[in-house]
C-alpha cells in the first residue's frame, strides 16, 4: 500500500533526531576546542585526545570493562541458550516462561544492593569476578528471552528430517540447530556485551576497588567538568558507528517489504 | 537444560534478595556492622513522611518520565512502522539506537554541559542577550526527568515501532473506511493492537527510571533526590546496611504492586473489549 | 439502465514513473454488479482506493449521486471497502467486527443489535458470533469482512479482490453466492478481480483495464462476442487471431482471401486482426466442402485433441505453421492426430480486433 506522506510527522521526526543528536554533537564539536570552556572556542586541537590516551587510568578502566563484558556475555548466552531450550522444549509450564523476564523487572539498584550484602555475607572480595556475576544474572534472562523468540520461529522437522537420515542427535544439533538459531544467539550476544560496557549501577555497587569504565567516566565527572570526556565521547560514538555501518554491510536487508498476506491470528 | 541457569539465579538472585529481606528486618550498629536482632525499628523508619517522600518523589518523576517518553515515542514508531522500504525503516531505527551506544553517562553528562551556569545554552541565550544572569537550569526535578527522558527514549520507540510494523495497514483503513475518524479509530483499533507493546515500553522506561542514580544525583544535584540516592547513602556513606535494605524493600514492594496493578488494568481492558 | 451511483470522470493518477490510472471514465449504475477485470498492475486496486478515498487523484473527479466526492475522507464516504486482506480487527469478536461501523455512526443500540444479528443470518456466520477471527477459517473471514462492510448498507460495495485467497472450490461456492447476496441486498457492487471467468460469472457489466485505461465496459456476453481490440479478445476466453490487413471495406488475409467486414475503422492497408472463437471453427473432412457462410477455408492438420467429457478439444496447424483451437460438442467425432483436415470459418463468427490504443 502507498507511504503515507506525513509532512508534520516528518517534521516531528527530524526535531526529535535533533533532540537525540544535538547534545551529543556538542560534545563531539567541544572535543577539539582547545579551551575548557564550553561557551568559548580557542581554535581547533587535539590537546584532548593526546591527554586520553596517555590517561592510563581511562584506558585500564576500557581493558577492564572489555574483560568484564566478554566473560558476562559467554556465561549469559550459555546459561541462557541452555534456558531458552529448556523452556521451548521441555516444560510447558507458564510460571517459568513468565520467570524468566523476572530479572529484567529488578530495578539496578536492587540487584546491586543484593549482591553488594550477598558478596559482604560469603566474605567472597569485590572485583572484576563479582561484577562478571551480577551482570551475568540479568544478561542470562536477555540471552534467553532472545534465543528463545528465534528458538520458536524454527521448524523442527528440519531437525527431525536430519534424525530420519541418519544422523544422531548431537551432530543434528550441531549442524542443524545451531545453525538455524545463531542469528538469535548473536544478536543476544551483541545486546548482553553492549548493556553489560554500558551498565554503571550494579557494577558501582559490586565492583569495590575495581574502576570499570562507567565507573571512571562517573568520578570523572563528578569532579568537574573536563574536556577529556567529550574526546571519550567522540571516540565511543566513531566506534559504535563503525560497527553498525559494518553490521549493516554485511547484513544488508533486501528490496522493500513484502506485500503483508492476510491477517495472522490475534 | 533448565538447571544452571536456574541454579545461578538461585545463588545470585534469589539468595541475595532474600538476605535483604532478611538484613532489613535486622538492627543496624555502629560502623555498619549488622546487629542479628529481629526488630520492626526499620520500617518504623522508613515510613517517617521524609523518607515516603522521596519514595513518592521518585514513583511521580518514573512515571512523568514514562509519559514523556510515551507521547514522545509513539509519532516516531509510527512514522518508522509506515515507510515502505525495509531499507528506510532499518536506518531509521539504527539512528534512534546510535545514541543509545554511546555510554549512559556520557549522555547525562551532555546536558550538565549544555545546561550549567557556564553551559552551552546560557552562552547562547547571553549571548543573544535574551537573559543578564544566567540561568539555573540544572539541579532540579525537570532537568532530572529531561535527562532520564533522553536517557531511556529508544526503550520506548523500540518495543512500539515492533508492535505497529506488525499491524496490516488495512486494518487501519477498514477502521476509517466503517466510518470511525481518527481519534476513534486509534481508540479502538490501534492502541488495543499496540497494548502489549506500550506495556513493554512502558516498564522498559518505568523500572529504570525509578531505581535511577547518576541521573538524579548529575542533574537534580541533590535538590531532586530519588529512591536509588537515598539507598545509596545508606549502603556506601552512612552505612546502615539494615535501613538500607529497608528501602530497598520498600522499593520492591512499590514496584510489584505497580506491576500487579499494571497487568491488572492489561487484563480487564481485554475482556471488556474494546468499544461499548 | 437507471441512474449512475458513481460516474468516474477522466481519473489520473501516477507513482513516480508509474501511470496508474491513464484517464478512466466510467459510470456506475444503481444496483449493478460491476466488474473491473484486468491483469495485474493495471491500475484495479488504484482505482477502488480512490473510490473509496484512501488515495486522492492527480486529475479527474469522482462523483456519488451526482456530488463531487473532492478530497473527503473515507470516514466521510457512504461508500465501504471489503478489503483484500479482509482487514478484520483481530482483537474484537465477530460481533464485534460487524458492529464496528454502526457503533461509529453512534446509532442505538437495539438497532445495532437488530441489524448485525440480521447481517450475521445472511451470511450465515451466527454460530460464530462470538469467536475471533483468529478462530475462522479464510472462508468464514471472508463472509465476516464482507458483512462488516454490507452492515452499513453503503451506496456502493467495493470488494477488492474478494475470493483471491480462497481455494478453487471454495471460490466457485463463493461466486455464487455473491451474486445470491447482492441481490438480497440490493446494494451496488463493484468488484476487483483479475480472474476473467470470476468476472463473467458474477458480474452484470465488466470494465476491463490495462496500463491505467480502460479498454472496454459491456455486459459478459457482449465482451466475448464483441471484444473491442485484440487484447480484450485474448484476456477473455479462447480467441483465434489471425493477422490480416485492412481494406476499404473488410480485411484481407494472405494467401487465404478477402471478405468484407461490418465498418471498424481501420485505414486500408494497415494491419488488422480477425478472431473467432474456438466454438465458432468448424473442422471438415479433407476433401469436403465449406458449409455456405463460410468466409474462410484452408487444409491443415490435427496435432492435438483432448475429450473433455462435455466437449471435444482440438488443436489443428494449417500450412503456414498457425495453430487454431476448435471446440465441438461431445456429439461430433473426434478427429485422428496427424489426420488432414478443413479449417471453414464462418463470416459471422469473425470479429474485427483493431490493435487498440493500449
Ligand atoms: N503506493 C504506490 N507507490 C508506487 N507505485 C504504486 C503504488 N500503488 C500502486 N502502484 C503502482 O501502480 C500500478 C497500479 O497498481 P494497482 O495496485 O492499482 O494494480 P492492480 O491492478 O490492483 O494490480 P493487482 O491485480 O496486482 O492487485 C502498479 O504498477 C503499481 O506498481
Ligand atoms: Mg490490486
Amino acid at each position: 500500500m502507498g507511504e503515507p506522506r506525513r509532512p508534520l510527522l516528518a517534521a516531528y521526526m527530524g526535531a526529535l533526531f535533533a533532540f537525540l543528536y544535538l547534545p551529543i554533537a556538542i560534545l563531539v564539536v567541544l572535543s577539539f576546542n582547545d579551551s575548557k570552556l564550553a561557551t568559548v572556542w580557542r581554535g581547533f586541537s587535539l590537546r584532548w585526545y593526546e591527554e586520553l590516551f596517555r590517561d592510563t587510568e581511562v584506558l585500564l578502566s576500557i581493558r577492564t570493562t572489555l574483560v568484564i563484558a566478554i566473560a558476562a556475555t559467554l556465561l549469559s548466552i550459555l546459561f541462557g541458550t541452555l534456558l531458552a531450550f529448556g523452556i521451548e522444549r521441555h516444560t510447558r509450564s507458564p510460571a517459568l516462561e513468565n520467570g524468566i523476564y523476572l530479572p529484567l523487572l529488578i530495578p539496578d539498584v536492587v540487584t546491586g544492593i543484593g549482591l553488594l550484602s550477598f558478596f559482604a555475607t560469603i566474605s567472597l572480595p569485590l572485583g572484576t569476578t563479582t561484577v562478571i556475576i551480577a551482570h551475568s544474572v540479568w544478561g542470562t534472562a536477555f540471552a534467553a528471552a532472545i534465543v528463545r523468540t528465534r528458538l520458536r520461529g524454527f521448524d523442527r522437522s528440519v531437525e527431525e528430517a536430519s534424525l530420519d537420515l541418519g544422523v544422531r542427535e548431537v551432530p543434528t544439533f550441531l549442524r542443524i540447530t545451531l545453525p538455524a538459531i545463531s542469528p538469535g544467539i548473536i544478536a543476544a550476544a551483541l545486546v548482553v556485551f553492549t548493556l553489560s560496557i554500558d551498565e554503571f549501577i550494579i557494577a558501582y555497587f559490586t565492583a569495590g576497588q575495581t574502576v570499570t569504565f562507567p565507573i571512571q567516566v562517573y568520578s570523572m565527572i563528578r569532579f568537574g567538568v573536563t574536556p577529556e570526556i567529550n574526546a571519550v565521547a567522540t571516540v565511543m560514538l566513531l566506534f559504535s558507528m563503525a560497527l553498525i555501518v559494518g553490521a549493516y554491510l554485511i547484513a544488508r536487508p533486501r528490496g522493500p517489504r513484502a506485500a503483508r498476506p492476510g491477517e495472522g491470528p490475534a | 537444560m533448565l538447571a544452571p541457569a536456574l541454579v545461578w539465579w538461585a545463588i545470585f538472585l534469589a539468595l541475595p534478595m532474600g538476605l535483604v529481606l532478611a538484613t532489613a528486618f535486622f538492627k543496624g550498629g555502629a560502623y555498619g556492622a549488622i546487629i542479628y536482632e529481629p526488630t520492626l525499628r526499620n520500617l518504623e523508619r522508613a515510613l517517617d513522611p521524609l523518607y515516603v517522600g522521596v519514595l513518592w518523589h521518585s514513583v511521580w518523576l518514573a512515571m512523568l518520565t514514562t509519559a514523556i517518553c510515551l507521547v514522545l515515542g509513539y509519532p516516531a514508531a509510527v512514522y518508522i512502522a509506515t515507510r515502505a522500504s525495509a531499507r528506510t525503516r532499518t536506518l531509521l531505527l539504527v539512528l534512534v539506537i546510535l545514541p543509545f551506544w554511546t555510554n549512559f553517562l556520557i549522555r547525562t553528562y551532555a546536558w550538565i554541559v549544555l545546561l550549567n551556569r557556564e553551559g552551552v545554552v546560557n552562552g547562547a541565550l547571553e549571548g543573544l542577550g535574551i537573559v543578564d544572569e544566567p540561568l539555573s537550569l540544572l539541579y532540579n526535578d525537570a532537568a532530572v526527568v529531561l535527562g532520564l527522558v533522553y536517557g531511556y527514549l529508544p526503550l520506548m520507540i523500540l518495543p512500539l515501532y515492533a508492535a505497529i510494523e506488525r499491524i496490516n495497514p488495512e486494518v487501519l483503513e477498514a477502521a476509517t473506511d466503517l466510518g470511525a475518524r481518527p481519534l476513534r479509530a486509534l481508540r479502538t483499533v490501534m492502541l488495543p493492537l499496540i497494548i502489549p507493546g506500550i506495556v513493554a515500553g512502558c516498564v522498559f522506561v518505568f523500572v529504570p527510571s525509578l531505581g535511577n542514580i547518576p541521573v538524579p544525583e548529575l542533574l537534580g544535584g541533590g535538590r531532586s533526590e530519588m529512591i536509588g540516592n537515598l539507598i545509596n547513602r545508606q549502603f556506601l556513606t552512612t552505612r546502615d546496611w539494615p535501613f538500607g535494605s529497608m528501602l530497598v524493600l520498600a522499593l520492591m514492594v512499590l514496584l510489584m504492586a505497580l506491576l500487579v496493578l499494571q497487568s491488572f488494568v492489561l487484563r480487564r481492558s481485554r475482556q471488556v473489549g474494546v468499544d461499548g | 439502465m437507471s441512474h449512475a451511483v458513481i460516474a468516474i470522470e477522466g481519473a489520473r493518477k501516477r507513482f513516480g514513473e508509474t501511470i496508474a490510472l491513464d484517464g478512466v471514465s466510467l459510470e456506475i449504475a444503481e444496483g449493478e454488479f460491476f466488474a473491473l477485470l484486468g491483469p495485474s498492475g493495471c491500475g484495479k486496486t488504484t482505482l477502488l482506493r480512490a473510490i473509496g478515498g484512501f488515495a486522492g487523484l492527480d486529475q479527474g473527479r469522482i462523483l456519488l449521486d451526482g456530488a463531487d466526492l473532492g478530497r473527503s475522507r473515507p470516514y466521510e464516504r457512504p461508500v465501504n471497502m471489503m478489503f483484500q486482506s479482509y482487514a478484520l480487527f483481530p482483537h474484537m469478536r465477530v460481533r464485534d467486527n460487524v458492529a464496528y461501523g454502526l457503533r461509529a455512526e453512534r446509532l442505538p443500540r437495539d438497532e445495532i443489535d437488530a441489524r448485525v444479528d440480521e447481517v450475521l443470518g445472511v451470511v450465515g456466520l451466527h454460530d460464530l458470533a462470538d469467536r475471533r477471527p483468529g478462530q475462522l477459517s479464510g472462508g468464514q473471514r471472508q463472509r465476516v469482512a464482507l458483512a462488516r462492510a454490507i452492515v452499513k448498507r453503503p451506496r456502493v460495495l467495493l470488494l477488492d479482490e474478494p475470493l483471491a485467497a480462497l481455494d478453487r472450490q471454495l471460490r466457485q461456492e463463493m461466486q455464487i453466492e455473491l451474486k445470491r447476496l447482492q441481490h438480497e441486498v440490493g446494494l451496488t457492487f463493484v468488484v476487483v478481480t483479475h480472474d476473467q471467468e470470476e468476472a463473467m460469472t458474477m458480474a452484470d457489466r465488466i470494465a476491463v483495464m490495462r496500463s491505467g485505461r480502460i479498454l472496454q465496459v459491456a455486459t459478459p456476453r457482449d465482451l466475448y462476442r464483441h471484444p473491442a481490440d485484440r487484447f480484450v479478445a485474448s484476456f477473455i476466453g479462447t480467441m483465434n487471431i489471425l493477422d490480416g490487413v485492412a481494406t476499404a471495406d473488410g480485411v484481407r488475409l494472405d494467401p487465404v482471401g478477402e471478405v468484407r467486414l461490418e465498418a471498424f475503422g481501420a485505414a486500408p492497408g494497415a494491419p488488422l486482426a480477425v478472431g473467432i472463437r474456438p466454438d465458432d471453427v468448424i473442422l471438415l473432412d479433407a476433401d469436403a466442402p465449406p458449409p455456405p457462410g463460410t468466409a474462410f477455408a484452408f487444409p491443415a492438420q490435427v496435432e492435438t485433441t483432448v475429450f473433455a467429457g462435455s466437449q471435444i478439444h482440438t488443436l489443428v496447424r494449417d500450412t503456414q505453421g498457425r495453430a487454431f483451437a476448435a471446440t465441438a460438442g461431445a456429439g461430433g467425432e473426434q478427429r485422428r492426430e496427424g489426420s488432414a483436415c478443413v479449417v471453414a470459418l464462418p463470416l459471422a463468427a469473425l470479429v474485427a480486433l483493431p490493435e487498440g490504443s493500449a
